[in-house]
């Protein structure tokens, strides 16, 4: 199903439509549509075949859709970095005489209960997500990958227990998870990223355990084997450059999961705790006063579901340029 | 079947219990009942030493979740400290309000995204398939406590007089009045059915397509079946089989209780009373909720895999 649940609008696919017998699956799909694409194909033909990273941002590129997500996700990032540095007031500087504004020339978002300035805090605590989504992002891709790769090319007795782990880390709530972690180490943003990698590793585990066992049986492995080399070479030099086309594809996913996940719990207030603000604290801080100000809700709000929105149609796109088989398996 | 299902629990079973042990161990090493006597202590000998007797704290913390497995096996879970009542009637009762919620979400949801992704997969590239996978999109990037509150903003709170979010069961039994009912179960399940339907509608439009795009189809359109019969009939059957997996999985979920969704609502289920029993570090009532969850969940990942051999006979269950 892969390729399938994505928006239209990546090219790749539209020759595939034609032989299509359906009473409504072709409508929609221009005439003009369909011989500009099918004389790009022509035209494709008499140059020389790139290469699969040329295909693949070239796909990635026609992807409009993730083509605007990144271009969103660099705007946002650029805002939420240069914004602060324009704005005449600092994070936690206190105004009371000035509190609870609405949107002014002044205070871009307006200001809270003691008068900081809105914007300043919501660019601060947007960086504040999306570092931690990064590194969690990152490392939760770290444990996963090797953890798959472990289980898939060694088999046997590993195997069982990396899978018993993952359905471990599957059953035992989040939440108490965190609950513990936060008593423990404390809830800084590196912490409470490595809690939030310990828990979303599972995915890519899977993802990397099923593309490693169908690779580890390939010949190649075996003949680097017969050459000699190490386990440890083979896995990292034969084995894991695979696996690159669907991580990627996880990880940009799993980075609006994190954004989510993290500002969810920050929201319940066992995420970022005070003084440090992200994005789920400032709408659980603007959520006691939503009768009077809804707008103060929206806007951090809003910056989540933009950053989310952009890094899922990122994720989108991705897997468009990165799957091979895109081009000519579904219809 | 029959031994497919029991091997299936025998094998979920010692997983469950190693969740509730390591639940166990872990809020017993972060919490202490006895928290407040430590002060008082030569005076207050009698109730720290009561206290001591009903949580066994006296007994190696690595040992205990024995005794409470022991207790959970002969039938009793336990009194919840923060609530005041015995964990088994807080569940029942937390439970079938959670369920309330959970099976008009589910229906809804499962009957709306199956609807999307026919329309969808049937017009796909049209002006509706492009709206609602935008939709789609967007409501999937939605976390669940933005669009819980910006619902009820706009439908409890703008729209004041609709469902009224103000004296939205206080303290009130929820199922006296069906009316009533329906008004106040309105808003939080319409905040759980978009975000599901939202996930399922992708879903269900992918695996739509792939089944319309097959040879057989083809195949039934060729011999002059009318097209409704081929999209309903034959394409949706082989279509339910990823869908149904999918459901299960939701409904476990949801029956689990929502607990952002319930909270933002002030809804009595599960999920509430998870993060209350959390907070305040009462270990009965968590480890409660995680079995009941966890049992729901093995449950409902059984009942899609038999499901599975249903629609699909070349699947054996074996």
């Amino acid at each position: 199903m892969s390729s399938e649940i994505d928006i239209p609008g990546g090219q790749d696919r539209t020759d595939t439509e034609v032989p299509v017998f359906s009473a409504g699956g072709v409508e929609g799909y221009s005439a003009d549509e369909a011989s500009h694409y099918s004389s790009a194909e022509v035209e494709g033909l008499t140059e020389a075949p790139a290469s699969f990273g040329r295909l693949a941002w070239k796909r990635f590129l026609h992807h409009k859709l993730a083509l605007a997500g990144a271009i969103g996700l660099v705007l946002i990032i650029l805002l939420f970095i240069v914004g602060p540095m324009l704005s005449d007031y600092t994070f936690d500087e206190r105004n009371v005489a000035e509190r609870l504004q609405g949107p002014s020339r002044d205070h871009w978002f307006g200001t809270d209960e003691i008068g900081r300035d809105l914007f300043v805090r919501t660019a601060q605590g947007g960086r504040y997500s999306l570092r931690i989504g990064l590194v969690a992002a990152v490392m939760s891709t770290i444990i996963g990958t090797l953890l798959g790769a472990l289980a898939a090319y060694f088999g046997r007795w590993i195997d069982i227990a990396i899978s018993q782990l993952i359905n471990i880390v599957l059953i035992v709530p989040a939440l108490i998870v965190l609950s513990i972690f936060a008593l423990y180490f404390g809830r800084d943003a590196f912490r409470l990223s490595i809690v939030l990698a310990l828990l979303l590793w599972t995915r890519i585990a899977r993802v990397v355990r099923g593309v490693v066992l169908s690779i580890k049986e390939q010949e190649y492995i075996m003949a680097a084997r017969a050459a000699g080399a190490s386990h440890l070479r083979i896995i990292f030099r034969h084995v894991l450059p695979n696996v690159v086309g669907p991580v990627a594809v996880e990880v940009t996913l799993l980075l609006g999961t994190v954004i989510v996940l993290e500002s969810t719990l920050s929201f319940l207030g066992l995420g970022v705790q005070p003084p440090n603000a992200s994005l789920g604290t400032l709408v659980a801080e603007a959520k006691g006063n939503i009768d009077n100000d809804p707008i103060r809700v929206l806007t951090p709000g809003f910056f989540i579901v933009l950053i989310v929105l952009c890094v899922n149609f990122l994720g989108d796109g991705l897997r468009d340029a990165l799957d091979p088989r895109s081009k000519n398996e579904k219809g | 079947m029959f031994a497919y299902v029991t091997r299936r629990l025998l094998a979920t079973i010692p997983l469950l219990v190693l969740a509730l042990y390591l639940v166990f161990v872990g809020v017993s090493l972060t919490t202490d009942p006895r928290a407040d006597f430590y002060l008082c202590l030569p005076r207050c000998q009698e109730g720290f030493d009561r206290i001591t007797e009903v949580y066994n704290l006296d007994v190696n913390i690595w040992l205990r979740p024995f005794i409470w497995f022991g207790d959970v096996l002969s039938g009793d879970l336990g009194d919840s400290s923060s609530i005041g009542e015995p964990v088994s009637e807080i569940l029942v009762e937390r439970g079938w309000n959670t369920a309330l919620i959970a099976i008009p979400a589910f229906l809804i949801s499962a009957i709306f995204a199956l609807l999307l992704s026919v329309y969808s997969a049937r017009n796909q590239y049209s002006k509706g398939d492009y709206f609602f996978t935008g939709l789609a999109f967007i409501g999937l990037a939605f976390p669940s406590f933005v669009l819980a509150l910006v619902i009820q903003n706009v439908f409890g709170v703008q729209l004041e007089n609709w469902f009224g979010v103000k004296p939205f069961n206080t303290g009130r039994k929820t199922n006296e009045n069906f009316l009533e009912l329906i008004r106040d179960i309105t808003l939080p399940v319409m905040s759980l059915s978009i975000l599901f339907i939202s996930a399922d509608s992708r879903f269900g439009r992918a695996s739509m397509l792939d089944t319309l795009n097959q040879d057989y189809i083809r195949t039934a359109r060729a011999k002059g079946l009318p097209e409704n019969k081929v999209v309903w009939k034959h394409a949706l059957r082989n279509a339910l089989i990823p869908l149904v997996t999918l459901w299960a999985l939701n409904f476990s979920a949801l029956l689990g209780g929502s607990v952002v969704t319930e909270s933002i609502f002030s809804w009595p289920g599960l999920g509430p009373a998870f993060l209350r029993g959390l907070g305040d570090a009462d270990l009965d009532l968590v480890l409660g909720i995680v079995l009941l969850t966890g049992v729901i969940t093995v449950v409902f990942n059984l009942i899609a895999d038999v499901l599975y051999g249903v629609l699909d006979p070349r699947i054996r269950l074996d």
